[in-house]
């Protein structure tokens, strides 16, 4: 009897470790959720259009593993934290993620303003030039223009590579130089042709 | 009652002590803003190993400061996690400091870097000017303006990392318009032709000195009109050229201007471009060089030689097709000093060492 109740005894121990240590398993399922989610961020150039915030749940994430990886390094686990820390990162990327598409429209949009900005500026200048002498006589200044405002057009179609490819602050920045150049040459051209109607006179 | 006393005043400290908890280190929150900045300064990129070492001390005192909390208020210390934060945050500021640094070295070196291309650029764009060119050499400049135009703002916005392969695209670009000026001016890197050419500007000074005549010569590199009378120098005037006004004119309609010894063959006070000189081109040696051009098959049957080449008024900045333009004062003066056989010898250049050649071997 004495033997009996010894062995249900262990029996009952064994239970109640079994439970403890191997029945709290790692959230595996909810990291897995979780890194989906910011990978999703990711994927829609949160690097670029929500840094800081892709910041802060990257760092959440490593405060959510530091926390399993000391879990499971304990005799009675508890990943209860840890779950809670993963289940808020992945509300916080799906919240992050839908910021992005108003981000990423408002910089679309300003790149292609600017576009629009360096393309106008670009025409005008080439009309411009059409205006400009032509022919024998024509102002070696008008015809150097005239190549520079070509070597413009060429990279007018970077920036449209540029918004393809959706980096907007970069096909921004391009369009701008361009139409600073092109007003540079608008400029010129009308001092030249000014040069050439005074001299007529 | 004296026990009942002593434990209720027993229990007063108790709770009072218990419950009071001491604050939080303002440092932990200063730390939390410095680690911030360091992500945003770039740490990441600049010092990514101190940046490292330093989130793990952050850490580290975070873990601290739980252990801390969790303890009853009696017993907790943040003196040690106080003093942990301070030192943390020290090392903080040093490698902000050292980002700081590295950004004003990166931003020096790449103003110098965007320095050195922008005068590149310029010294290319007055040689095109100078020898007309106006295609390709002039689009890679203007492609490579707008490039360094970038790079410029990207540095103002210390985004260092999109700069070096904009600087690498310039320099592809000037390379390239570098090397178009350099097939323009191949010839006139070439010694023997110099010499050649040098040997017709000096007969020609040498025939004037001996039979007491005005001579002219124009340098089409330097876009020079020299008027030589007895062999002594009287004048020089600014001249423009055509598009391809550097080649040897050898056909109808390719902008070059001749090289040679010619003659004034007529004088015109009146024309569409003031007053002009019309000289014999094409001479005996033009011909011979035209009709082996034919023979070789450079040229189309249906080419014609050209003609027409005169030397006229309209300004020196003219574009001409082959002839060799004045500003109209000058023209006057030229016009007056000469008259119909006046040698004119037309040279590429006279010395290796011309400005222009001087410009593109220093780029």
């Amino acid at each position: 009897m004495e033997m009996k109740g010894l062995m249900k005894s262990l029996v009952l121990a064994l239970v109640v470790a079994f439970v403890f240590t191997s029945c709290a398993k790692q959230p595996t399922q909810e990291l897995n959720d979780t890194k989906a989610a910011i990978d999703a961020v990711v994927t829609e150039k949160g690097d670029i259009y929500a840094k800081d915030e892709l910041k802060k749940l990257n760092d959440d994430m490593t405060a959510a593993n530091d926390e399993i990886a000391a879990q499971s390094k304990k005799f009675f686990k508890k990943y209860g934290k840890a779950k809670e820390m993963l289940a808020k990162i992945k509300t916080d990327a799906e919240a992050v993620k839908g910021l992005i598409p108003a981000r990423k429209e408002e910089a679309k949009n300003n790149a292609l303003t600017a576009q629009t900005e360096a393309k106008a500026a670009v025409d005008e200048a080439k009309a411009l030039l059409e205006k400009a002498p032509k022919g024998k006589g024509t102002k070696a200044d008008i015809e150097a223009m005239k190549a520079d405002l070509a070597g413009l057009e060429t990279s007018l179609t970077e920036v449209q590579t540029a918004i393809d490819s959706e980096d907007y602050f970069g096909a921004k920045d391009k369009a701008t130089t361009i139409k600073d150049k092109a007003v540079g040459i608008s400029d010129q051209v009308k001092l030249a042709i000014e040069k050439v109607t005074g001299k007529k006179k | 009652m004296r026990l009942k006393s002593f434990l209720i005043f027993f229990l007063l400290i108790f709770v009072s002590s218990g419950c009071k908890t001491s604050p939080v280190p303002s440092e932990f929150q200063e730390a939390e803003i410095q680690e911030q900045e360091l992500w945003r300064a770039g740490a990441t990129v600049y010092e990514n190993q101190d940046y490292t070492l330093y989130k793990q001390r952050l850490k580290t005192a975070q873990q601290n400061l739980i252990k801390e909390k969790a303890k009853f208020g009696w017993f907790r210390d943040y003196d040690s996690l106080q003093e942990e934060l301070r030192s943390v945050l020290a090392a903080g500021d040093k490698i902000l400091k050292k980002i700081q640094q590295q950004k004003e070295r990166q931003s020096k070196i790449i103003a110098n870097q965007v320095s050195l291309l922008e005068n590149k650029i310029n010294t290319l764009k007055s040689i095109t000017v100078s020898i007309n060119e106006r295609g390709e050499a002039r689009k890679c400049l203007a492609r490579a303006e707008v490039l360094l135009m970038e790079v410029e703002q990207l540095s103002q916005k210390e985004k260092y990392d999109a700069v070096s392969k904009r600087l690498e695209t310039v320099g592809l670009y000037l390379q390239r318009a570098e090397q178009v000026v350099l097939s323009r001016l191949e010839r006139y890197t070439d010694e023997a032709q110099i010499r050649k050419w040098k040997k017709w500007v000096d007969e020609a000074i040498a025939e004037s000195r001996a039979k007491g005549i005005t001579a002219l010569v124009v340098n089409k590199l330097d876009k020079k009109l020299i008027v030589y009378k007895k062999g002594l120098l009287q004048a020089t005037f600014d001249v423009g050229l055509g598009s391809n006004g550097l080649s040897d004119k050898l056909y109808s309609g390719d902008n070059a201007t001749p090289e040679g010894t010619y003659k004034i063959t007529k004088k015109f006070p009146t024309t569409q471009y003031y007053k002009a000189l019309l000289i014999n081109y094409p001479n005996e040696e033009d011909k011979k060089q035209f009709a082996e051009a034919k023979k070789a098959g450079l040229l189309s049957p249906r080419t014609g030689i050209g003609g027409d080449v005169e030397i006229h008024g309209g300004g020196k900045d003219s574009l001409t097709k082959g002839c060799i333009s004045l500003e109209n004062e000058d023209m006057d003066i030229v016009f007056d000093l000469v008259g119909v056989g006046t040698p004119v010898t037309i040279v590429g250049a006279i010395e290796t060492n011309s400005s222009i050649i001087q410009a593109l071997k220093n780029l």
